[in-house]
């Protein structure tokens, strides 16, 4: 596993290399003299944990802090303020603006070792939670919650940049006829073949969810209309063209029926017109014959 | 128990080379390399042309570094200007900024005498070569302490004169962090 990588900002070099000296045989440990530099390192590089002087010419340690949590890339980079201010106004200030931590100069190199330990042990932790509370445990797809979450996020990328965004609704035919006709555990198989189907055609910046038992969503940013009806049938081929095996070596064929529609991005509600009419495009698909992509 | 055995600092008596060990976890290259920076960085140091926010920020600076150094006195006097940003103590923070100065001078001369009288190891060009590769790719991922590893070990190696070169700009640009500058002379 790779060593965790952690930025100091301080705009002395001597300052730098003393962090340096102590941090850089257990992890990597990149450095900036200013907010700028600071502010490339955390768009090009993943950062596991900032230390972070305050007094500094330009932006000081509280600008750039506040400007790190005001950004959705870089707010839940944990902050340890290092410092050699040790009034109760800075220290304050460090928790309230976001820092986790606020370590005083001339420090303890153990006690800061021990610090950035336990505070990555505790990103891995909350980084562990936050995926299960994210992802639905038999598929590993993202869940419901998190798909409203991230929904959000991904309508105001669209407004902003003006993009075409889709979205498909997925539902597995006579599904209940699978489950009464194999069992469950069958059922459970189905699930998860569509689910591995759904990843094997995901594009870079799709979102696939499992949405309810049997429905799955896909959120396509940047994808017009057309666009995303290539992409879906192309899964609803590669799902008829598969087939799950059960215990007793019986083959399970089975098909599915996606409804599309394009986001208004001037829609005030958000992504939910959108998804109701894709709900009701699922709904021509079924009364239709299903195994066919219907759009709205 | 800290070791001393790096260079030695008998003759010291305004630096606590064992509270400034400590703050350097006992690493003696780290810490020999620190004082040689703070040398380098304060013997010609005054605040006389700084505006009042700069002087502020020296004053903490090297009130810290005064702390992680071990240079108890000079600690002191900057803790009393950094609270109360009175002028009345420059004098005293000048002298006791020259008196480790001047403590570290012979340091300086010592570590002078050492690179000059330092037999480096003869390589061959590939091996050279690799040496600079390794370099390449700290400073492409801007990791510091890659870097000087990399160039210590390129610095114990006899070098042609290009390389020398070469290695001195790298350590220039590294002056700054300037990692894309320094890939770039590579």
């Amino acid at each position: 596993m790779d060593k965790p990588t952690i930025l100091i900002i301080d705009d002395k070099k001597i300052n730098l290399d003393i962090v340096v000296g102590l941090l850089g045989t257990t992890y990597n440990v990149t450095v900036a003299l200013n907010a700028t530099k600071a502010f490339q390192i955390v768009e090009k590089k993943a950062i596991d944990l900032i230390l972070l002087d305050i007094l500094m010419p330009d932006i000081d340690g509280f600008g750039i802090c506040n400007l790190l949590k005001s950004k959705v890339d870089t707010k839940d980079i944990p902050i340890i303020f290092i410092t050699a201010k040790t009034d109760e106004d800075s220290i304050e200030k460090a928790y309230e603006i976001g820092g986790i931590d606020y370590v005083t100069k001339p420090f303890k190199p153990k006690e800061l070792l021990a610090k950035i330990k336990r505070e990555l042990k505790l990103q891995t932790l909350q980084k562990e939670l936050t995926l299960l509370a994210s992802t639905d445990p038999m598929t590993k797809l993202y869940n419901r919650r998190y798909f409203s979450k991230i929904s959000e996020h991904i309508f105001d990328l669209a407004q902003r940049n003006n993009q075409k965004t889709s979205v498909i609704m997925i539902d597995i035919d006579k599904f209940k006829n699978i489950n009464d006709t194999y069992g469950h555990k069958v059922g459970d198989n189905v699930i998860i073949n569509l689910a591995n189907k759904l990843i094997s055609n995901q594009r870079k910046s799709d979102v696939i969810c499992r949405f309810g038992g049997e429905e799955f969503v896909i959120l396509l940013p940047n994808t017009p209309l057309q666009g995303a009806k290539n992409v879906a049938l192309k899964i609803k081929n590669d799902v008829e063209n598969s087939k799950v095996t059960t215990d007793t070596n019986q083959t399970v064929k089975y098909t599915i029926s996606l409804g599309l529609s394009q986001i208004n991005i001037e829609d005030t509600r958000g992504i939910e017109s959108a998804l109701t009419r894709a709900d009701n495009a699922l709904y021509e698909a079924k009364i239709s014959g299903r195994n066919r992509v219907c759009t709205q | 128990m800290i070791k001393k055995t790096y260079i030695d600092t008998s003759h010291f008596s305004n630096i606590d080379v064992d509270i400034g060990l400590m703050h350097m976890a006992g690493d003696e290259e780290l810490y020999f390399k620190i004082l040689h920076n703070f040398y380098n960085h304060y013997k010609d140091f005054n605040l006389e042309h700084l505006n009042e926010e700069d002087i502020i920020r020296e004053i903490h600076t090297i009130n810290s570094l005064s702390a992680n150094i071990g240079a108890k006195s000079l600690y002191t006097i900057t803790t009393a200007l950094d609270k109360t940003h009175n002028e009345m103590l420059l004098p005293q923070f000048y002298i006791r900024l020259n008196l480790v100065i001047e403590e570290l001078k012979t340091l300086q001369d010592i570590q002078n005498t050492k690179m000059t009288t330092q037999i480096l190891k003869e390589t061959t060009q590939e091996h050279r070569d690799e040496l600079f590769h390794k370099l390449k790719i700290a400073l492409e991922n801007e990791l510091p302490k890659n870097c000087y590893d990399a160039i210590k070990t390129l610095q114990e190696s006899k070098l042609s004169p290009i390389e020398e070169n070469k290695l001195t700009e790298i350590q220039e640009c590294l002056n700054l962090f300037e990692f894309e500058k320094a890939t770039l002379i590579i």
